[in-house]
């Protein structure tokens, strides 16, 4: 048997905690589990740093996989794994926000920057993750919560790994471990408080009131109407001469500040006695959003985020042999919004243009008219406010008894949890009035004309959700080594009781095995599967077997392998069967339902009716074959170390429209049911490199997905043309028109069919050549290569600095630009324009337009979906840098402190993109994408 | 060794006890176990539930977009690419400007589509009552023959709006498809459709009541059944259908009508007219008491009707006021009915505008025309209750007039002919106003119809007399003046031709916007005459006191031979390959 690799030598020395951070790679370590962690959790020893950065840096490490723990050399699955000390330097109030970047296989998307809203879309190999917190899926939104409750994260990609969900395993899982004090003797306690400031990283770029003015009537003459505007109304927007009549306002300075204020106090304490373990932590977060408020109100009108959470993981050793845990964990985020909505504000302040309408009237009123009566200031000031409340958290009870007095390795564990949401939401809400200013011409006296009626402020508060969740779980465990070779085999049942409001309980229910056999440590054989159901389906259908395998070959435990450069080898492949319900609420059941009534009788009264329910037909849950081969390498003395990994996963029986059907059946055209048929596949590299020299120690760690879909079937018409055939194409590919320049003189074209195209109008490519583009013209537009997508993790430690630098991008992007934030006078003429409009087709700019000529409202040819309005959109993005200072044991006065630690560090600090129009990921018209400067230091008590 | 098989046996007995929690009902574990949602089998083992069943299939009764529901209001409908009404809507997505300029693009076919799979649909829902509703079936004997019959009616009713639309289409019989099993199937001939729904009819109709009372008014009667059949058989001897198909491949010729022409059919389709009249249970709603035509205006704004045979019933309601009149009148004025239109009503003596001695001023061109012409367009001046008002008003039309005036062809803010549509409508209720009239609305099949039926069978047939005699009947009622010769208005002995015409015109005007002038020109294949043609409108200037009147010009019309049938839509015809996609599609 070849030799353990040596742990790195121990040397106590907390400058290094930063580089732990920056060291934990995707796929890599989470070592600390094993090593001896004196340091509360935020001044962890180098020594750890460097051995949890590093995959596979101790084969005898142990990973949390779903139900239990492995070790390296003993991990068949594909999984990845983030350290969750990685999360903390990202000011965010979702943890996910810092998953971006830092785990292969994991695509994430962010939409928002609303506080309390900014977290992002998670994509694992092509779908949307199960969570998972402690070994159990929950109800409750797992992702508002402090960065210091998380001990790792681990996600689990393959069929293997996910085998024991069942029914619900099939798009992958995202694991999430809490600290539970273990390995802290003692009593440790650390205390942060942290501050900082949010500003929009970008807003977009409305026009002047001159400019809005002067395009307004171009787009009318284009249309052969007249122009609206006088040269005196424009001459008075360009002066601002006239600030009542002829107002131009930057709605987004007005209404926004420039920046917001952050801050986070936690606690947390943890330790380990002679039959106990704990941890126990303590957050509060307060995030201001970006409306300006008013001395007139009592209250905040602030869209606010407010957030209390407790948490106490307790485990007692009741005997020798059985063992309690107790898990607590509460949440209060009380979020504050204006009354009249922060989504509506922010649509009001994408689509009302600089000239509308005054702020105030010169009596003060507030300004408006009868195309604009919602006076923005008005929807964010005089509206009142709504309060949202979410309550939630649960109880986690288990127990624990190991069989080994009967026989050696056997243990039994029984776990029931109960969780409960409440989400409660408080109206205070308010109308206003609006006033229009008319000046009789004559005699120049002014009138006043009023939209909407002021009302009193509302007090009402209703329950928007109430959900309750039950889960109980019997498991038992059996580990056996037979001389070299080791059995491992795991039993559990459990069932699952989710209900909603008034719903009746949707349950799952899943018997799973798992057993591992190891030859030598070299060769690893792994069988699971689980018989799984889902309530929603018909009776005797809501059943199914979900089995997987897969095997391992340790090369580095072979008696002929070398250490050389290579030291540690590891090949691995698993396959599996897995399912995805999602029947919905009893649909099997519900296939007749009411429908309108009609008015038999002399007189007239409704009489109900009843109807067959066709639109869903869901008949099984969606399937997915997952392929999966893997390959774990260490070199150079352990301090690099690569994981590649390729899948091949193959979906059927996927819930969709049927891309054709024979309505003679008298099913209509669209009834959902289970018929698409995709392919997944990509690969997944996570490589790192670490290395210490004296007092500098450096790390630098990457990786990078590329992920491809394929429709292999949506029972799709054969289209009379090969380029309208989804079929083929990857998932999601946007299909339309292809733009071929702009049109030269009237009635030119080739342009939409029955379009009376102008000058400067989009002329389309007719594929067909039939003469008309309709329908049959429209082919995929954009990018069809595969998904690419990539993060880099850098941090450097000289001392007791610290630096680290994650640098995450995404390539092989394109958006699909559209609705009022791309195009000019929307909503029949009352919408906004830009500054991109400026480079508009003119005859004079014909040449070098780069936008079609300007008309009111929608124009039927120039704003449909064609490739014209798909940009490319990859980008690079800095997400998120930390310096940090740590100050060894110190004396405060006579407070002796175990170690203090300052730290300064942002979110979304600088954005390389090829779309230049916006933020490639938060389009205008949503909450914009945050920039967050913050800082804040760390007591160890 | 003893000790540790108790314990294992002792740990796996927790383990079963846990799992079988959710098992222990009689019930397994995921199984609902509550339940008040409805099925097929609770549905037709409930006497009430098998009633709402049948009355759903009631309410889906159809009316081929033509009056403005929802889809109307934006899209435009049938009726505007006729010669009756200019639309609304200018722009390539409205469907009628997709009909003129030949174009046929999306809108059109998600219009097609929809009804294509909307008639199935309510053929399926039928054939899936006629399967329950058996001896297992709680209603009583007699009431499941009744509503058997109904359903069968309905069945053919929605068969026959295929057949309207497509020609021979595919016959499902009793077939009830399952989405798994293959539904694969051809059209059925011409001929076997029309024979098809005649054969049901007939069987059905002697099961039916002639009358209902109470909460059964509005049912399918024998007089509904007899005046359907009066309509298909109608159809199969018009010249389309009777051999007249544009359609020269033999197989497709036989889908689209019948292969050859056979006068024969005339006779079946004047027997058919001529026994509703038989029926004897139908007469014209009259009252020239009142004022001349009011039994014609207020037969649209009666519940319980004499003249009605079938009609969608609702509750009391503004729909075709909301949705047609003009803008001063709260509406939406969704049509304009055309010159055309207009010139084709005769005067109150009941010659045409064109006779000598009618009487026709063109420059007082609304005076004294066929009382009809006053309840069936809006003109400049004509009186309308105004809700503001709260009295009868005169609406302006005329070139500047505020709200309702003349606006061109290209703008959607009002009448580009110089009228508005008020057939049908109740003048004390308006859009904007919360007063309704409890009415049947959309009528399907009136007396009034049937007689126009038998005239036509009867000019064919060469019984002028008997033709002649039907349209004396309506002009009666119309408040026409009956003249010296009693004749109102009608030449005393025309030819062939010149009864076929006066027919013709007479139910243009008679039925004008009760969804019937498409279909009409559809089958006396009239593309021909109205393909390229212009539509015109009255373009009226005012001076002082004074109008002028000068006829302009407004959308030319598309009627080539695709027009006769619609599109099969293309997914379906990529499911089913053997079927035979129509002319031109």
């Amino acid at each position: 048997m070849k030799e353990k690799i040596d742990p790195l030598k121990r040397k106590r020395s907390a400058g290094f905690s930063i580089l732990a951070a920056l060291l934990l790679i995707g796929s890599g370590g989470r070592a600390q589990q094993l090593a001896n962690q004196a340091a509360p959790e935020n001044m962890s020893t180098a020594d750890d740093s460097l051995r949890s950065g590093l995959l596979l840096q101790n084969y005898s490490d142990l990973y949390p996989v779903l139900n239990g723990v492995r070790t390296g050399d003993n991990l068949i699955e594909s999984t990845g794994f983030l350290d969750g000390r990685k999360l903390r330097s990202t000011p965010a109030t979702f943890i996910n926000t810092g998953f971006t970047g830092r785990l292969a296989g994991l695509y994430t998307h962010q939409s928002s920057g609303q506080p309390g809203s900014d977290g992002v879309s998670l994509s694992l190999r092509g779908l949307s993750p199960l969570i998972i917190v402690d070994n159990i899926p929950r109800t409750l939104p797992p992702w508002s919560i402090n960065p210091e409750q998380i001990e790792s994260v681990t996600i689990l990609k393959d069929a293997l790994s996910t085998a024991l969900l069942g029914i619900r395993g099939m798009r992958g899982a995202i694991l999430i471990t809490t600290r539970k004090g273990e390995r802290h003797p003692g009593f440790n306690m650390d205390i942060t408080a942290q501050a900082g400031l949010s500003q929009p990283v970008e807003l977009p770029n409305p026009l002047s009131a001159y400019d809005y003015a002067r395009l307004y009537n171009e787009a009318l003459l284009n249309d052969g109407q007249s122009p609206i505007y006088s040269q005196a109304d424009l001459n008075a927007y360009r002066n601002n001469s006239s600030p009542y009549t002829h107002p131009n306002i930057d709605w987004y300075q007005r209404i926004l500040d420039d920046q917001t204020p952050f801050n986070r106090y936690t606690l947390n304490a943890e330790g380990t006695g002679k039959s106990v373990h704990y941890f126990v932590s303590l957050d509060y977060m307060n995030q201001e959003g970006l409306f300006r408020e008013s001395t007139e109100n009592a209250y905040s009108t602030n869209s606010e985020y407010q957030r209390y959470i407790f948490r106490s993981n307790v485990n007692v050793d009741l005997t020798p042999r059985l063992s309690m845990s107790a898990n607590l964990f509460g949440r209060i985020r009380d979020a504050n919004e204006p009354g009249g909505g922060a989504a509506n504000i922010f649509n009001a302040l994408m689509v009302t243009p600089g000239n509308a309408y005054p702020i105030f009237n010169p009596d003060s009123s507030l300004g408006g008219n009868i195309n604009y009566k919602n006076n923005i200031y008005g929807q964010s000031i005089r509206s009142g406010y709504t309060n949202n409340v979410y309550s939630d958290g649960y109880v986690d009870l288990g127990l624990r008894r190991e069989m080994d007095d009967l026989l050696p390795g056997w243990w039994v564990r029984g776990t029931v949890s109960y969780i409960l949401t409440l989400n409660q939401s408080i109206n205070r809400t308010k109308n206003f009035e609006t006033f229009q200013m008319l000046t009789d011409p004559a005699t120049g006296d002014r009138s006043y004309r009023r939209f909407g009626t002021k009302s009193e402020q509302n007090n009402s508060s209703t329950v928007s959700a109430r959900r309750h969740q039950v889960y109980a779980e019997a498991a038992t465990g059996y580990t056996r080594h037979l001389g070299m070779d080791k059995l491992d085999v795991l039993l559990l049942y459990n069932i699952d009781y989710n209900t909603l409001n008034d719903n009746l309980a949707e349950k799952y229910e899943t018997l799973g095995a798992t057993v591992q056999y190891s030859i030598k440590e070299r060769y690893l054989l792994q069988a699971a599967t689980s018989y799984s159901g889902n309530s929603s389906y018909a009776p005797g259908q809501g059943y199914g077997v979900f089995p997987s395998a897969g095997l391992a070959w340790n090369m580095h435990n072979e008696p002929f392998f070398e250490s050389g450069f290579i030291n540690a080898l590891k090949l691995r492949a698993s396959y599996g069967l897995t399912g995805n319900a999602v029947a919905g609420y009893f649909e099997y059941i519900e296939r007749y339902a009411g429908s309108a009534g009609y008015y038999l009788g002399t007189s007239a009264a409704s009489q109900p009716g009843i109807i067959e329910y066709q639109g869903r037909n869901i008949t099984t849950w969606e399937k997915a074959q997952k392929l999966n081969f893997g390959m774990d390498l260490r070199f150079a003395g352990s301090k690099g170390a690569l994981t590649i990994d390729y899948y091949r996963n193959k979906m059927s029986d996927l819930v969709q429209p049927r891309g054709s059907s024979a309505a003679l059946s008298g099913y209509g055209f669209n009834v959902i049911q289970n018929l698409g048929e995709n392919l997944y596949s990509g690969l997944e590299i996570t490589a790192g490199w670490a290395e210490r020299k004296g007092d500098f120690a450096y790390a630098v760690s990457g990786n990078l997905t590329v992920s491809d879909s394929e429709v292999l079937f949506n029972d799709e018409p054969s289209y009379p043309y090969e380029w309208m055939q989804r079929t083929g194409q990857p998932v999601g590919q946007y299909f339309g028109y292809v733009s071929d320049g702009y049109v030269t003189q009237a009635g030119g074209g080739p342009v939409v069919e029955g379009y009376q195209a102008v000058p400067g109008d989009l002329r389309y490519k007719d594929l067909n050549d039939d003469g008309v583009i309709n329908q049959f013209d429209q082919q995929p537009i954009g990018n069809q290569r595969p998904l690419l997508f990539y993060g880099v993790d850098l941090g450097f430690s000289w001392r007791n600095f610290n630096l680290s630098l994650m640098i995450q991008g995404v390539s092989n992007r394109d958006i699909l630009l559209s609705g009022s934030s791309e195009w000019e006078f929307q909503n029949n003429g009352k919408g906004q324009a830009w500054q991109h409009h400026l480079e508009r087709w003119t005859p004079e700019t014909a040449s070098k337009a780069l936008y079609p000529r300007l008309s009111v409202g929608t124009n039927v040819n120039n704003h449909v979906r064609s490739d014209f309005w798909l940009r490319p959109a990859s980008y690079l993005r800095l997400k998120n840098a930390e310096i940090s200072y740590t100050f060894d044991d110190i004396a405060l006065g006579k407070l002796k402190v175990g170690g203090l630690r300052i730290f300064l560090n942002g979110l979304n600090l600088l954005t390389v993109s090829d779309f230049s129009q916006s933020d490639p990921e938060v389009l205008p018209g949503a909450y914009p994408l945050q920039r967050v400067f913050n800082g804040g230091l760390t007591i160890k008590l | 060794m003893k000790n540790f098989f108790y314990t294992t046996i002792k740990g796996l007995a927790i383990l079963v006890i846990i799992g079988c929690w959710g098992c222990q009902d009689e019930d397994s574990f995921l199984d609902k176990k509550v339940s008040a949602s409805l099925n097929e089998q609770i549905v037709f083992a409930d006497s009430a539930y098998t009633m709402d069943y049948l009355t759903a299939i009631y309410e889906g009764l159809y009316f081929w977009y033509n009056t403005g529901s929802s889809a109307t209001a934006t899209n435009g409908s049938w009726s505007e690419i006729t010669d009756e009404c200019e639309t609304k809507w200018p722009g390539g997505h409205n469907v009628p400007n997709q009909v003129f300029d030949g174009t046929f693009g999306e809108p059109f076919y998600n219009r097609i589509a929809k009804l294509w799979s909307h008639f199935y649909t309510r053929i399926r829902q039928c054939n899936i009552y006629l399967e329950n509703v058996n001896e297992e079936s709680p209603l009583s004997n007699a009431l499941k023959a009744r509503t058997k019959a109904e359903i069968r009616f309905l069945r053919a009713y929605h068969y026959f709006l295929l057949m309207e639309g497509w020609g021979g289409v595919p016959l499902v019989g009793d077939t009830i498809y399952s989405l798994s099993s293959p539904n694969l199937q051809v059209r059925n001939s011409w001929a076997e459709c029309v024979d098809y729904i005649v054969s049901e009819l007939d069987a059905v109709a002697p099961m039916l009541p002639v009358r209902y009372t109470g909460r059964d008014y509005g049912r399918i009667t024998r007089g509904a059944c007899m005046a359907l059949k009066s309509r298909v058989l109608l159809f199969a001897a018009s010249p389309l259908y009777n051999g007249g198909s544009p359609a020269e491949e033999p197989a497709l010729k036989e889908l689209t009508g019948y292969p050859s022409h056979d006068e024969t059919r005339w006779l079946k389709a004047l027997q058919a007219a001529q026994d509703v009249v038989n029926l004897g249970v139908y007469e014209l709603k009259t009252d020239n008491a009142t004022r001349p035509g009011n039994g014609f205006y207020e037969l649209f704004l009666e519940r319980v009707s004499d003249e009605i045979i079938l009609a969608r019933m609702q509750g009391p309601n503004k729909q075709v006021e909301r949705n047609h009149l003009p803008r001063s009148r709260g509406g939406n004025f969704l049509r304009y009915p055309t010159q055309e239109l207009v010139d084709a009503f005769p005067m109150m003596n009941g010659l045409s505008i064109e006779s000598p001695g009618s009487g026709y001023d063109p420059e007082d061109p609304y005076k004294n025309r066929d009382p009809r012409f006053y309840y069936t367009v809006i003109y400049n001046g004509a009186s309308y209750f105004k809700r503001t008002s709260n009295q009868m008003e005169p609406v302006w039309t005329y070139k500047g007039a505020s709200q309702d005036g003349l606006k061109p062809v290209t703008a959607n803010t009002g009448t580009s002919t110089g009228y508005y549509s008020r057939k049908m409508m109740d003048e004390r209720v308006t859009g904007d106003g919360s007063a309704t009239t409890d009415r049947n609305h959309p009528v399907l099949f009136r007396y009034g119809g049937i007689l126009l039926n038998l005239a036509e069978a009867a000019v064919e047939t060469g019984d002028i007399p008997l033709a002649m005699e039907q349209l004396i009947a309506l002009r009666r009622r119309a408040g026409i003046d009956p003249g010296a010769d009693n004749r109102y208005g009608l030449p005393a002995d025309p030819s062939q031709e010149e009864a076929r015409q006066l027919v013709r015109n007479e139910r243009f005007i008679e039925l004008a916007f009760e969804m019937q002038r498409f279909w009409d020109l559809k089958r006396w294949k009239a593309g021909d005459w109205l393909d390229g043609a212009m539509m015109h409108g009255m373009q009226i200037t005012k001076k002082g006191d004074e109008f002028s009147y000068q006829r302009i010009e407004t959308r030319h019309r598309y009627f080539k031979d695709n027009l006769y049938y619609f599109p099969i839509p293309p997914d379906e015809l990529a499911v089913n390959l053997g079927l035979i996609q129509n002319l031109g599609w």
